[in-house]
């Protein structure tokens, strides 16, 4: 308990950690006041003025007196057509002004957008935003044995501490820990930012208890989501022995080997791949990117494969040497 | 009792481009309690493998260590009677050094009394608050050193602990070395200082590619080195240089004397001859060897 104590004080202290607390702060508050002022405090009327609006009528008119349709015909528009066997009249008949001229009169341009900030809309922004959170895992993960295994802190480790698989479990706990900790107290704090848009600039209707409940465990998901991303980027960083090895394991993964090679060439292999499940997890719902995968089936697989990693990482770290 | 026993150890590396290199060949130490013992070598002799075997960083390929009479896979259980240092230690540079011995210290339950008293003893007590990273490399071996000390170890393993230290800073750590020995424990040091070694070491072994070519008390070890040379000087050179060699003498000149391969008993056959042919000695003594001339003399004909 010593060691996961001191192995969680050191990975708060750690710089990286702080700059990307400090950078994410600093992008939630840029979010919390760029939705204030971008949300409307009323809904927004939103098509042409009333000089445009006119001269459009006058135009259709116009064209209905030449021969043209009947204004706001044919384009989903309220029509003044009376109904079923109506004809216009013929060109040139005062009945056929009479109808065009009524027909543009009751035509209606634009509407009212509602530009307002929905505090109920968070919950989409926490589930793309989950993504990023597990970017960020990875990267706090990897870099804290990474950066210990290069610059030979670890080496100094062991020797207070000889056995391995005690300090990798130190380790990785303090890892995840973290990296939990920091993503549930920056969606704590972007619900504080984006609170004040939607208070005073936009609109809270709908969030009741159910809304809380639902939102909360989206924002858990996201934290669980986090804390397996930095158990990945552990287990890679400490295989590499780097941060660097760490971090390029992951990309050359996600991005080149899942994302392309794997998803694109082997079609059946999508239920098994990490980001999939990932989407299915943070949407808690059957069938999203993946079809008959539920959200419980993708946790399970996704923490089996952290968990295979990390040991995997933990028996190479017990049985390579340390030179 | 050995507090440091190895047999038969042998490490092999992989080489990058296939092929094996051998850094430590079959070798057998034992390294009493109490004392300080100088583990020499040059660069290449296979010290640090030796030391991270020891420390269980590094898996022998052959042979096996103890320390304070346990096997290297029960370490753990004696762990907190060992310091050590391994080359230049790392700590979290960011830390203060203070902090980072805090940290290091909580692993076992040492409070912050005992690391105000390390950082004292290696003379950090005032940058103790300085950022790590900011410290000079004989500040950092300090660290190492203290935090070496911190657990009040009956055994310290030292890997070049005067590495980066200036003559007063080398100077300190001898000292203390020799006052950590008085104590009643035993100090391994690796080191390639030899005139450090020679004035703080009780006992010596040298390691040349990977096999131990010499050990036992540094007299001991100084004597093999000790071939029989004697210093005469004279006041003419190149003729006592002809009338030792006529002798049958073995000799050469060297600056202001001649040095002639005898034992220090041979010095009345010396003066004799030099004395036949009306020359007479104004000095004659045995050659002073230093370690250094033995680690040379030994490792001559394995170099690394």
């Amino acid at each position: 308990m010593r060691l996961l104590g001191i192995e969680i004080r050191r990975a708060f202290a750690r710089r990286l950690t702080k700059m990307v607390f400090i950078i994410a702060l600093a992008g939630i508050l840029a979010a919390g006041l760029t939705v204030f002022f971008k949300s409307h405090r009323t809904e927004v009327r939103v098509g042409p003025s009333a000089t445009q609006e006119q001269q459009i009528k006058n135009d259709m008119i116009e064209s209905c007196l030449k021969g043209g349709p009947l204004p706001g015909e044919g384009e989903g528009a309220p029509s003044a057509v009376p109904g079923p066997g109506f004809s216009l009249p013929p060109v040139g008949t005062a009945e056929r002004q009479t109808v065009c001229v009524k027909a543009a009169d009751q035509l209606q341009f634009g509407g009212l957008e509602d530009k307002r900030f929905h505090l109920t809309e968070i919950t989409d922004i926490f589930k793309h935003l989950s993504v990023w959170f597990a970017i960020m895992a990875w990267l706090l993960a990897a870099s804290f044995i990474g950066a210990e295994w290069r610059t030979g802190m670890m080496t100094t480790l062991l020797t207070w501490e000889p056995r391995r698989v005690r300090v990798m479990i130190a380790k990785v706990i303090a890892a995840v820990f973290v990296t939990f900790v920091i993503v549930m107290v920056l969606q704590a704090l972007l619900v504080g930012a984006l609170y004040p848009a939607a208070a005073y600039r936009g609109s809270t209707a709908g969030t009741n208890a159910a809304f809380w409940r639902t939102f909360s465990y989206v924002g858990l998901r996201s934290g669980a989501l986090a804390a397996l991303a930095a158990i990945l980027g552990f287990a890679a960083g400490a295989l590499g022995r780097n941060t660097a090895a760490g971090l390029g394991a992951g990309f050359v993964y996600l991005a080149v080997i899942e994302g392309g090679l794997l998803g694109g060439l082997i079609p059946s292999i999508r239920p098994w791949l990490i980001v999939g499940n990932a989407i299915v997890f943070v949407n808690n719902e059957r069938n999203v990117d993946i079809r008959g995968r539920s959200p419980t089936q993708a946790i399970l697989l996704l923490v089996g494969y952290a968990v295979g990693l990390w040991l995997i990482a933990t028996l190479v770290t017990k049985k390579r040497d340390v030179s | 009792m050995a507090v440091i026993e190895i047999e038969g150890l042998r490490k092999e590396f992989r080489r990058l481009r296939g092929g094996r290199n051998l850094a430590v060949d079959g070798l057998d130490l034992s390294v009493e309690h109490g004392g300080v013992y100088g583990f020499l070598g040059p660069n290449g002799a296979g010290k640090t493998t030796t030391i991270r075997c020891i420390l269980g960083l590094v898996a022998p390929t052959a042979g096996h260590t103890r320390v304070l009479g346990s096997e290297t896979r029960h370490l753990h259980t004696v762990i907190d009677r060992i310091g050590s240092i391994v080359e230049t230690p790392t700590y979290f540079p960011t830390f203060s050094g203070r902090r980072n011995l805090r940290l290091l210290g909580r692993i076992d339950g040492i409070g912050p009394g005992a690391v105000e008293s390390v950082l004292e003893r290696v003379g950090l007590a005032d940058r103790g608050d300085d950022i790590v990273k900011h410290y000079s490399l004989g500040m950092k071996q300090r660290l190492g050193i203290a935090a070496a000390l911190l657990r009040e170890p009956e055994l310290l393993i030292l890997d070049e602990p005067a590495n980066g230290l200036d003559p007063a800073g080398i100077k300190e750590v001898r000292q203390l070395l020799r006052t950590l020995a008085n104590e009643g424990r035993t100090v391994f040091l690796s080191s390639h200082l030899l005139g450090e070694v020679q004035q703080v070491c009780d006992h010596v072994a040298i390691l040349a590619r990977g096999k131990c070519i010499a050990q036992g008390p540094v007299a001991d070890v100084l004597a093999r080195g000790e071939a029989a040379r004697m210093v005469v000087k004279a006041e003419n050179l190149d003729g006592a240089l002809q009338a030792l060699t006529a002798a049958g003498f073995e000799a050469q000149i060297d600056a202001d004397h001649i040095l002639v391969t005898a034992p220090a008993g041979e010095g009345a056959r010396i003066t004799r001859t030099l004395a036949t042919k009306r020359m007479y000695v104004s000095e004659l003594r045995p050659m002073e060897v230093s370690l250094e001339d033995v680690f040379l003399e030994l490792t001559k004909d394995n170099p690394s």
